[in-house]
C-alpha cells in the first residue's frame, strides 16, 4: 500500500535544503501510484502479493541506520560508484544532483521490491521446509541434527537475504531452484537417480566403479567435471554409434557396386537414416554440454563440447580466482605461503637492497604489494562448501595485517 | 577447539586434498565456526545439492535421448 510521505526524493529526507520539495512530492506520489498497480509475485510459490510495509520512501530508509546500510548493500550492486556518491552526499549533508536523485528513486524502487521478495523467502523457510532441504542432502541433516531445525532456518535466512541484496543473478537462480525443492525431496524417481544414472552410464561403457567415483566425493563441481571427463573418455555410444554409420555406409556401397538396383534402394534409405543418426547425435552431443550448464562457465562448456565432438583433452579457461574444487583451494594456500618470496622477487626488481638506506621505496613497494595482494584475496570466489572455509581460513587478513607481514 | 585450531587442521585436511573429510570436519565442527561462516557452509552444501540434483537430471535426460538413438540405429541396421 503506496505511503503518504512529505518527501520522497533523495535530497530531502535529512535536514538538508528543502528546495524543490513540491516537484519532489509530486514525483514521489507518480511513482506510488505505479507500485499500486504493478503485479508483485511471492519469489518462492509464485503467487501474487502485496507491497504491504515495503512501499517505502528516503526518510524511512535513511532514518533507520539498519535500513540504511541494507541499502546502500542493494545499491552498491545497481552501480557503486554512484551508491557512494549518495553516501558521501548524504553524509556531507550536500543536496542531491539530479542524476543521483534518479538514481536514488530508480534503485529505491527496485530496493522495496526485493524487501518485500526478502520478507515473503524468509517467512517461506520455516523448520518445515528445512526438514525438506535436510532429506537431500546428508551434511544439512548432520548440522540440523546437531543445531536443529530452527537455528538452521535463521542461517539460511540470513544468507539467503544477504543474496538477494548483493548478488542478482545467483539469488533469482536459488529462488527457483527453491520453487522445486518440495517436488525434488518428495519424488521417489530422483531419490532414486544415483542409481539409475549409473546404470545408463555403465551401459553405455562407463563402469560404475568408474562413475562412483568420480561422484563418491568432491563439490558437486567436482563431480560434474569428473563425470563430464568419463563421458569425453568413455562416449561409448557415440563411438559405436560413428563405426556403425562408417560400417554401413560401406557394406552399403559394396552391396550397391556388386547387387545394382536392390542395393540402391538400401542405399538411398540409408542415406537418410545416416542423415537422422547424425543429427541426433549432434543434438545428443549438445544435450550433454547442457548437462553443465548449471555451475560451469559458458567458456568451460564450449570447451567439453569441442572436445566431444572432436576428441582430445578439456582445458578449462575459467578465470583463475574462482575456486572450485580441493585443488584450486591448494593453490590459494601455496600462493599465501609463498608470499614473503614473491615480495622479495619484487624488490629484486624494483633493485631495493637495502631497506634501511632506501627506506622510502622499500616503504613504497611494501605498500603496492600489499594492495595487489589484498585485492587478490578479495577475487576469490568459492562455490559450494568451500565458499564458506575460504571465508573462514584466507579472507580473514586486512590490507594492513597483509603490509605487516612484509619483512 | 578454537579458531586457530580450527584453521591448523583444515589447512591439514586441504593438503590431504581429501574433499569428503573436510566436509565431514566442516559438519563435525559446525558449531565451532563464526555464524557467518556456518550460514555459508549451509548455503553450499545446499548449492552442491541442487546443482548435483540438475546434473543428474540432464544427465539422465541427455543419456535417454541417446538410448533411443541406440534403439533406431539398431532397428534400422536390421
Amino acid at each position: 500500500m503506496a505511503k503518504s510521505r512529505p518527501c520522497a526524493g533523495g535530497s530531502l529526507w535529512h535536514n538538508g535544503a528543502m528546495a524543490g520539495m513540491e516537484n519532489m512530492n509530486s514525483f514521489g506520489r507518480s511513482k506510488h501510484k505505479r507500485e499500486d498497480t504493478a503485479e508483485h509475485l511471492h519469489p518462492i510459490t509464485g503467487e501474487k502479493t502485496g507491497m504491504e510495509d515495503f512501499d517505502r520512501v528516503g526518510e524511512d530508509i535513511f532514518t533507520d541506520k539498519e535500513a540504511q546500510a541494507r541499502f546502500f548493500k542493494f545499491a552498491e550492486q545497481e552501480d557503486q560508484a554512484m551508491a557512494q556518491s549518495i553516501a558521501e552526499s548524504l553524509h556531507g549533508d550536500i543536496v542531491l544532483t539530479k542524476q543521483q536523485n534518479d538514481f536514488f528513486e530508480k534503485t529505491r524502487e527496485k530496493y522495496n521490491l526485493r524487501s518485500m521478495e526478502i520478507s515473503h523467502m524468509q517467512e517461506h523457510l520455516t523448520p518445515d521446509q528445512l526438514e525438506l532441504i535436510a532429506r537431500l542432502n546428508p551434511e544439512i541433516a548432520s548440522v540440523v541434527g546437531k543445531i536443529g531445525s530452527e537455528k538452521a532456518a535463521e542461517l539460511f535466512r540470513r544468507e539467503f537475504g544477504h543474496l538477494a541484496l548483493t548478488n542478482e543473478a545467483e539469488y533469482k537462480k536459488m529462488m527457483k531452484r527453491l520453487q522445486n525443492l518440495e517436488k525434488l525431496a518428495n519424488d521417489k524417481g530422483v531419490q532414486e537417480t544415483d542409481r539409475t544414472v549409473g546404470e545408463l552410464l555403465t551401459k553405455y561403457n562407463i563402469s560404475m566403479d568408474d562413475y562412483e567415483k568420480a561422484t563418491a566425493s568432491g563439490s558437486a563441481t567436482e563431480k560434474q567435471a569428473n563425470l563430464h571427463k568419463l563421458i569425453v573418455r568413455d562416449m561409448g555410444y557415440l563411438k559405436r554409434a560413428g563405426f556403425a554409420v562408417a560400417n554401413w555406409t560401406r557394406q552399403s556401397d559394396i552391396g550397391w557396386v556388386l547387387i545394382g538396383e536392390e542395393s540402391s534402394t538400401k542405399l538411398r534409405m540409408g542415406s537418410d537414416v545416416i542423415q537422422k543418426v547424425l543429427h541426433a547425435r549432434d543434438t545428443h552431443l549438445a544435450g550433454i554440454g547442457k548437462v553443465l550448464k548449471a555451475t560451469l562457465t559458458p567458456e568451460l562448456q564450449l570447451e567439453v563440447q569441442r572436445a566431444m565432438m572432436k576428441g582430445g583433452e578439456v582445458k578449462d579457461q575459467r578465470a583463475e580466482s574462482t575456486v572450485m574444487s580441493i585443488q584450486e583451494t591448494q593453490n590459494i594456500k601455496s600462493e599465501i605461503a609463498s608470499r614473503q618470496g614473491r615480495f622479495e622477487e619484487e624488490l629484486k626488481k624494483r633493485k631495493i637492497i637495502d631497506r634501511t638506506r632506501q627506506a622510502v621505496d622499500f616503504e613504497k613497494a611494501k605498500e603496492e604489494f600489499a594492495t595487489q595482494e589484498f585485492k587478490k584475496q578479495e577475487s576469490y570466489k568459492g562455490q559450494g562448501v568451500i565458499a564458506g572455509l575460504l571465508t573462514f581460513l584466507f579472507t580473514l587478513k586486512t590490507k594492513d595485517d597483509i603490509k605487516n607481514s612484509l619483512t | 577447539m578454537d579458531h586457530a585450531a580450527l584453521r591448523a587442521e583444515l589447512e591439514r585436511l586441504i593438503d590431504a586434498g581429501d574433499t569428503g573429510a573436510l566436509k565431514k570436519f566442516a559438519t563435525d565442527h559446525f558449531t565451532e565456526f563464526p555464524e557467518n561462516v556456518q550460514g555459508q557452509l549451509l548455503m553450499g552444501f545446499l548449492q552442491e545439492t541442487l546443482d548435483g540434483a540438475e546434473l543428474q537430471k540432464e544427465g539422465i535426460d541427455a543419456i535417454q535421448k541417446l538410448e533411443a538413438l541406440n534403439a533406431e540405429t539398431l532397428e534400422s541396421e536390421q
